[in-house]
C-alpha cells in the first residue's frame, strides 16, 4: 500500500506509535532485569513456562525426597553406633564367661561377675528403649512407648513392641513411589525374657524367650549358680547372638548406602534440573543490559529524530 | 462587440470573495489538523455562467459570450468512505481482541504464577506436610503443621476464587449482588454504545435540515463518522448512507437508527435462565424495544465482533479458549478431586487413639453454601481443636501398630504422583499447569491478535489519513496561492478604477 500524501497527523501519530513500541521493549527488558526472571507471566513464554513449571515441580519434590532421605539418615545413623554398643556389651559379656569359666569353687568372684552381667543386661534394656527425635525406634510402629520393660527384682524383659510377624516396618519413600524401611524390630535384635511362674530354682524360661537377653540371663543365673560347664556353653551361644546383632547391623549399613547413594543421586539430579531451570528462567545479563543500551540508543535516536521531523514546516521559510 | 462599463468591476469582485473563501477553508484546515476524525476540505472553483452581450447580429450570440470570472460552487470534504466500512469492521475485531487480552490478562495475574506464593506454591507445601506427617505421625506438633498446610491450601483456592468471581461480576455482573448488573463492564459499554446511537440520530436530523438549505454539512459529517468508529469498536455494526445523507445503523440485524428515527437501543438484562446456562451467562444483552437477544442467536442475527462481544465471550465457558468461568470451574474441580481423594484415605484410616474416624470428621468438610462447592470448603474445626483425631495410621483391615505407624500418611503424600479421572487422568500438579500454560498460550495468542489487529487498523487510518488528513505544507502553499490571487484581484479592481478614473478625466 502506497501512502501518497503525507499529512501532518500522519507524522505525529506515527511518531508516537513508534517511541510506544520503544518504550514498550526498554519496559520488558527493565521488568525482567528487575525482576530477574525471563518469564514474569505465563503469556511471557507458554512453551518454556510449562518446561519451568515440570522443572519446579520434580525439584520440589526432589528436595521434599532429600529431606526425608536426611531425616531417615539421622535416624539410621544413631542406630548404627546403638548396635555398635551392643556388640561392644556382648564382647564384654564374653571375656566376664571366660573368667567366670576359669574361677573354680570362687563363688564370691562368680557372683561379682554375675552383677556385672546384670549391669549390662540393664544397660541391653537402655539400649533397646533407645529414643531418637520422640521416637522409640526398635518398638517397629510402638514409638510412644518403651519397648523393653524388666520389671524391679524380675528376671524378665518383657517386649511390648510390634511383633516381628506383623508389618512392624516404618517406611519412606525416598524417590518418587519408592519406599524404604528404615528401622530394626527390637525382638528381632535382642530377644526376650519370660520365666514361667511360679519358678523352681532354678528358674526355667518360657519357650517366647530367646535373643541375647536370655542368653545374658542364663550367664547369670549360671554365674550365680556356679555351674562351670552351663557357662561355657554360654559363650557358644553368645557367639550366635553377636552374629544375629553384627547381621542387623550390616542391614543398616546396605540402608545407610542406599539412602546416601539415592542423596547423591538426586544432588546430581537437581544440578541438572536447576541449570535447566536457570537457562530458561534465570535472565542472560550480559546480553540484557546489552540489550538495554541498544534499545536506548534506538530510543534516543527515535527521539531525536521525531523532534526533527515534527519540527520541518514549510513556515520556516516563509518569511 | 462592447462589455459594460463597470462588468469588469464584478468579474474582480467575485474573484476577491472566492480567494477569501478559500483562504477560509484553508484557515479551517489548519484549525482542525490535530481534530479526531477532521476530513480535510476542498473548495471546488468554477467558472461564473457566462455573459452573453447583446448583438445586433443575433447569430453572433456564441461567440459573444464574456466570461463573468470565478464562483463557488461547493466546499465538499475529501473522504473514501470505502475505508471507513473496512476501517470500522476491524475496528470491532480490536475491540473484542483488546478486551479478550486485558481479561486474560487479569486472570494471569490472580492466578500469579509462575512463583511460590499460588497454588503450585501450596499443593507443594500440603503434600510435603504429608511426607513430614508419615516420618512423625505421633507428633502433634506435625500433625498441626499438615491442617495448617490444609488450611492454607482451601485458602489460596477461595482467595483466588473470590477474585474470579470478582473479576466475572466486574465484566458481566453477579445475579446474587443486586445492581452489580448496572455498573458492570458490559452495561457500561452497552449504555455507551446508546449515548452514541442516539448522537447519531441527532446528527441526522440536522444533517437532513443542513442539506434541505442546500449547504454541505460536511463538519456535521465528519462528527457522525467519528461517532460511527467509535460505535464499531463496542459492537460490530452495519451502517449504510442512503442517498438523502442519512445514514441506517443496524446491530445484529436489528434496525436501530433510521434516518431521524432512533428506532431502538439496548439493554443488559439478567439472564432468566435456564438456557444459556445462567453461571457462564448471567446477563443478556438485547435491544429495549424489540426484546432481541443480539448474543445467542445463529448469524446473521448476532454480533460477531466488538467490546460486547468479547465481554461475553471471555467470561463464559468454553472448549476451545480459556474464560474466567472456564478457570473458576477447574479450581473447584481441582479442590473438590483433593478433598475426596484425601478425605476417602483420612476416613478409612486410624488417628492417633487407634480409632477409625467418624464419618462426620473428614478433612476438608463442604459445608452447605452458594455457589461452586470451591467456597463452601473448610478444614473440619473437630481435627484443627484436636489433631490427634487426623487419621495418620493404616486403618482396617490391618491392624492398629501403634502412635508411629504413618502409613496412611504416606498414602495421602502420594496422591500427589497419582492420576485421577475426574481431572482426564492427570495428576493435581498437572493438571494446575495445564490450566496455567493453557492461559500462557491463550494470552499471548490474543496479545498477537491485538498487536496485528492494532498494526491492521493503523494502516487503514494511515490510508484514512493520506487521503483526508491536512498537511500543512499543502495548506501553506494554498495559502500563499489564495493570497496572491486575491492580490492579484485586488490589482484588477485597482486597474480598472483608474481606467475608469481616466475616462471621467477626460470629461
Amino acid at each position: 500500500m502506497g501512502i501518497n500524501r503525507i499529512t501532518s497527523g500522519f507524522l505525529t501519530d506515527q511518531s508516537v506509535g513508534f517511541l510506544n513500541n520503544n518504550l514498550r521493549t526498554l519496559s520488558k527488558i527493565q521488568e525482567k532485569l528487575s525482576s530477574g526472571q525471563n518469564i514474569n507471566q505465563p503469556s511471557d513464554d507458554p512453551v518454556g513456562l510449562t518446561r519451568i513449571l515440570d522443572l519446579s515441580n520434580t525439584l520440589g519434590a526432589d528436595s521434599r525426597y532429600a529431606r526425608n532421605i536426611e531425616a531417615a539418615l539421622a535416624e539410621v545413623s544413631v542406630v548404627d553406633s546403638v548396635l555398635g554398643n551392643m556388640t561392644e556389651m556382648i564382647h564384654r559379656a564374653k571375656e566376664l564367661a571366660v573368667q567366670g569359666a576359669n574361677y573354680t569353687n570362687n563363688q564370691d568372684g562368680l557372683n561379682a561377675i554375675a552383677l556385672e552381667i546384670d549391669e549390662i543386661i540393664k544397660q541391653m534394656v537402655q539400649l533397646g528403649n533407645t529414643n531418637i527425635g520422640g521416637k522409640y525406634v526398635f518398638g517397629g510402629k510402638q514409638t510412644s512407648a518403651p519397648p523393653f520393660d524388666r520389671p524391679a527384682g524380675s528376671n524378665d524383659v518383657n517386649y511390648s513392641g510390634n511383633d516381628p510377624a506383623t508389618a512392624w516396618q516404618r517406611r519412606v519413600e525416598i524417590s518418587r513411589g519408592v519406599e524404604i524401611e528404615i528401622n530394626l524390630n527390637g525382638e528381632n535384635l535382642l530377644g526376650q525374657v519370660q520365666t514361667i511362674t511360679p519358678a523352681p530354682p532354678p528358674p526355667v524360661f518360657s519357650a517366647a524367650s530367646h535373643g541375647v537377653l536370655k542368653t545374658l540371663m542364663e550367664l547369670k543365673l549360671d554365674l550365680e549358680a556356679g555351674d562351670q560347664d552351663e557357662i561355657r556353653a554360654r559363650l557358644d551361644e553368645l557367639d550366635v547372638d553377636l552374629n544375629n546383632i553384627l547381621a542387623q547391623q550390616s542391614r543398616i549399613g546396605s540402608i545407610t548406602n542406599r539412602l546416601e547413594l539415592t542423596l547423591s543421586w538426586i544432588d546430581e539430579r537437581k544440578a541438572v534440573f536447576t541449570r535447566q531451570f536457570a537457562d530458561i528462567q534465570n535472565i542472560d545479563m550480559p546480553k540484557l543490559i546489552s540489550d538495554l543500551n541498544f534499545q536506548e540508543t534506538v530510543f534516543q535516536t527515535s527521539l531525536a529524530t521525531t523532534a526533527r521531523v515534527l519540527q520541518a514546516s514549510l513556515l520556516d521559510f516563509l518569511r | 462587440m462592447i462589455s459594460p462599463g463597470f462588468f469588469s468591476f464584478f468579474n474582480a469582485q467575485r474573484g476577491l470573495l472566492a480567494s477569501q473563501m478559500a483562504l477560509n477553508t484553508v484557515n479551517h484546515n489548519i484549525a482542525n489538523a490535530n481534530t479526531e476524525g477532521y476530513s480535510r476540505q476542498r473548495v471546488n472553483l468554477e467558472a461564473f455562467h457566462p455573459y452573453t452581450a447583446p448583438s445586433s447580429n443575433t447569430q453572433d450570440v456564441r461567440s459573444g459570450q464574456l466570461g463573468q470570472g470565478v464562483t463557488v460552487e461547493s466546499v465538499t470534504r475529501v473522504r473514501d468512505t470505502f475505508i471507513d466500512g473496512q476501517f470500522r469492521l476491524e475496528n470491532s475485531i480490536l475491540g473484542m481482541n483488546t478486551n479478550i487480552r486485558n481479561s486474560l490478562q487479569q486472570l494471569e495475574g490472580i492466578l500469579g504464577e509462575p512463583s511460590n506464593a499460588g497454588i503450585n506454591g501450596s499443593l507443594q507445601g500440603f503434600f510435603d506436610a504429608a511426607q513430614e506427617l508419615s516420618l512423625n505421625p505421633e507428633s502433634i506438633a506435625v500433625r498441626q503443621d499438615f491442617l495448617q498446610h490444609a488450611v492454607d491450601l482451601v485458602t489460596i483456592f477461595q482467595q483466588q476464587g473470590n477474585q474470579l468471581a470478582g473479576l466475572q461480576r466486574n465484566l458481566v455482573g453477579d445475579p446474587a449482588v443486586p445492581g452489580s448488573f448496572d455498573i458492570s463492564q458490559l452495561a457500561i459499554h452497552v449504555g455507551d454504545a446508546n449515548n452514541k446511537l442516539e448522537e447519531i440520530a441527532a446528527l441526522n436530523s440536522e444533517i437532513l435540515t443542513v442539506l434541505a438549505s442546500g449547504a454541505q454539512p460536511n463538519d456535521l459529517f465528519d462528527r457522525r463518522d467519528v461517532l460511527l468508529d467509535e460505535l464499531s469498536k463496542i459492537v460490530d455494526i452495519s451502517a449504510v448512507e442512503t442517498p438523502n445523507g442519512q445514514v441506517t445503523v443496524r446491530i445484529a440485524g436489528q434496525l436501530m437508527v433510521r434516518g431521524v428515527t432512533l428506532v431502538d437501543t439496548l439493554e443488559v438484562i439478567p439472564n432468566p435462565g435456564p438456557v444459556p446456562d445462567q453461571d457462564t451467562q448471567p446477563s443478556l444483552v438485547q435491544t429495549v424495544n424489540g426484546g432481541f437477544d443480539i448474543i445467542n442467536n445463529a448469524a446473521p442475527d448476532t454480533i460477531t465482533y466488538g467490546t460486547i462481544k468479547g465481554i461475553v465471550e471471555v467470561v463464559g465457558r468454553s472448549t476451545t479458549q480459556t474464560t474466567v468461568r472456564g478457570i473458576l470451574e477447574k479450581l473447584d474441580l481441582l479442590l473438590g478431586t483433593i478433598a475426596t481423594e484425601i478425605n476417602n484415605l483420612h476416613l478409612s484410616g486410624r488417628d492417633l487413639n487407634g480409632n477409625v474416624p467418624a464419618a462426620g470428621d473428614p478433612v476438608f468438610e463442604l459445608v452447605a453454601g452458594p455457589g461452586l462447592d470451591i467456597f463452601n470448603y473448610r478444614v473440619d474445626p473437630d481435627l484443627l481443636n484436636d489433631p490427634r483425631l487426623l487419621a495418620a495410621a493404616e486403618g482396617p483391615p490391618a491392624p492398629y501398630l501403634g502412635t508411629g505407624d504413618g502409613e496412611n500418611a504416606l498414602a495421602m503424600a502420594q496422591l500427589r504422583d497419582g492420576a485421577f479421572a475426574p481431572l482426564g487422568n492427570s495428576g493435581f500438579v498437572d493438571f494446575f499447569n495445564g490450566v496455567i500454560s493453557r492461559l500462557g498460550i491463550d494470552t499471548r495468542t490474543f496479545r498477537n491478535r491485538s498487536d496485528n489487529q492494532e498494526i491492521v487498523i493503523s494502516s487503514l487510518d494511515l490510508r484514512r489519513k493520506s487521503i483526508s488528513g491536512v498537511n500543512m505544507d499543502e495548506e501553506l502553499v494554498d495559502l500563499v496561492r489564495f493570497q496572491r490571487a486575491f492580490e492579484a484581484s485586488s490589482r484588477a479592481i485597482k486597474t480598472f478604477n483608474e481606467i475608469t478614473q481616466t475616462i471621467i478625466n477626460m470629461v
